[in-house]
């Protein structure tokens, strides 16, 4: 009796996490580069209460026990890689990366970490950061008097100098790429960090073998889609409701059993 | 006292069985590739042991769960390594108690390439473990695994001869007690980037549930009848 109680707990358990997967990849329907996540569910142990092959009475061999579940959890939580939508901005620095791969950036403690987003500025020094101020790697520094900036598919930096008709190339944009990039840690910002289950990065230039390439004066939307995190929202909710009634039952018949004596 | 409180206190026991089972169904409403359980009910005295004694006694109990393997829904997910397997058959995937059998078709790759579970467990493919580049590949119906214009793999669909021996083992795997008549299915039909739903459908569940809840509190009354009749007059046996 109580097992049911428990059992159907853990399924509003499960849907919670559900909700708070959805409800971030709502809240960053807008944020640019940013990778929806999944949460996947998997059955918890069963209980065998009769096993499978023993005798019955008369002989006979039972052809199935009865094996009680007790509920479900959550076994990952995955971000999904597709690419999003890519909107022309016509900002020289926004650059979005039309296939796999990811910028690499330096951050302050001087770990690397990588991100899809490439809403980049220029700071104080020229060089081009995030939008938190983390650099580029490797570093592309814009000299003071260029006039324009183009970035061509792959990867290298151009540059007009004032008063020069011939652009000069100030650095390339490198790619990296994972062989699990679901298995990237996100660490806010936009960034993503790399683990042990994500295998070792790979650098590369874009446009080549398996690097994207790069598409200047766009930005890579959210691949959130909101109609699909509405009804994943409603099923959610409707399983949540199910699983509160199935411990109202539970309830319901233990005080039954109460009232009994 | 009479034996028919017996009777009423297993019938009310079965009932709560069933709403374990419901229960567990029901949390696992939208785990992938799940596959409801049921029970059905047997009498613990055949009709051939009911003599004139014991007429009327009739203690049941659960006598058999399983499992409904019909098809859960597809759901699309867009992701490159999400399998669902339209017709009969199961993933194999090699964990560390040995083989087991899945429908849970949610892979990814692990540091190494290589094409593992949720829970990590590696998928046993046409020739053992399977290895890929990057996820970007596609995956044609029949399984095999393209890159670019190269097969860099294959996925295989496998059918047991009686997936009613399969026991439920947790984390959406299958495993067969002992060694099961297993086959490969020819021409399986897989959708790359789908996913299959669970099969639990909770209003069946909860039509499931009130049955099982009435069914108890009838079984509770008759309970307390025994208990006041017990109280008014030792009546002895009834029936």
């Amino acid at each position: 009796m109580i097992r049911s109680l428990w059992t159907a707990a853990t399924g509003m358990t499960a849907q919670q996490l559900n909700m708070d997967v959805i409800s971030n990849n709502l809240a960053n329907v807008n944020t640019a580069g940013f990778k929806k996540s999944r949460a996947d569910f998997q059955d918890l142990l069963y209980q065998v209460s009769r096993a499978a092959g023993t005798e019955s009475v008369n002989g006979d061999e039972v052809p199935t026990g009865i094996q009680v579940g007790l509920g479900a959890r959550a076994a990952a939580v995955q971000k999904i890689f597709t690419t999003g939508d890519l909107q022309q901005t016509g900002n020289d620095l926004d650059i979005a990366i039309e296939g796999n791969g990811f910028f690499r950036v330096m951050m302050p403690d001087g770990e690397e970490s990588y991100t899809r987003s490439g809403a980049f500025k220029k700071d104080g020094t020229g060089r081009m950061v995030t939008s938190d101020g983390y650099p580029l790697e490797p570093q592309i520094v814009i000299p003071e008097n260029a006039t324009r900036l183009s970035i061509t598919e792959d990867g290298a930096v151009n540059v007009y100098l004032d008063g020069e008709a011939e652009p000069n190339q100030i650095g390339t944009i490198e790619l990296t790429t994972f062989s699990n990039p679901a298995g990237l840690e996100a660490i806010g910002r936009n960034l993503l960090l790399e683990t042990p289950a994500s295998g070792a990065p790979v650098d590369g230039i874009p446009g080549q073998e398996g690097f994207g390439a790069l598409a200047q004066g766009f930005l890579e939307g959210s691949n959130v889609n909101i109609m699909e995190e509405m009804v994943g929202m409603i099923t959610t909710q409707r399983a949540y409701e199910i699983n509160s009634k199935a411990i109202q039952t539970s309830d319901e018949m233990l005080q039954m059993v109460n009232n009994l004596a | 006292m009479s034996s028919g409180i017996y009777s009423a206190l297993s019938g009310a026991r079965s009932r709560m069985q069933l709403l374990e089972v419901v229960s567990n169904n029901l949390a696992n409403v939208h785990t992938v590739g799940f596959k409801k359980d049921r029970l059905n009910f047997e009498s613990l005295i055949s009709d051939a042991r009911q003599q004139s004694l014991a007429r009327g006694v009739n203690h049941s109990r659960v006598g058999m769960r399983y499992t409904d393997h019909g098809t859960g829904t597809f759901q699309t997910t867009g992701n490159n390594l999400d399998l669902a397997i339209n017709g009969p058959g199961f993933f194999k995937v090699q964990t560390p108690e040995g083989e087991a059998y899945t429908r849970q078709g949610s892979f990814r790759l692990n540091a190494d390439g290589t094409l593992v579970t949720a829970a990590g467990y590696p998928v046993v493919g046409a020739n053992g473990p399977v290895n890929l580049p990057d996820a970007d590949v596609v995956i044609d119906e029949s399984g095999r695994i393209w890159d670019d214009e190269a097969i860099v793999g294959e996925i295989a669909v496998f059918e047991v001869l009686d997936p009613q021996q399969l026991e439920k083992r947790g984390d959406g795997l299958f495993a067969a007690a002992e060694p099961a008549g297993e086959a490969r299915v020819a021409n399986p039909e897989l959708a790359q980037g789908q996913l299959e739903s669970s099969n639990v459908n909770p209003l069946e569940e909860m039509a499931m549930m009130i049955d099982a809840q009435r069914n108890f509190e009838a079984l509770t009354r008759a309970i307390k009848s025994y208990k006041e009749m017990g109280k008014a007059a030792e009546l002895g046996r009834v029936g």
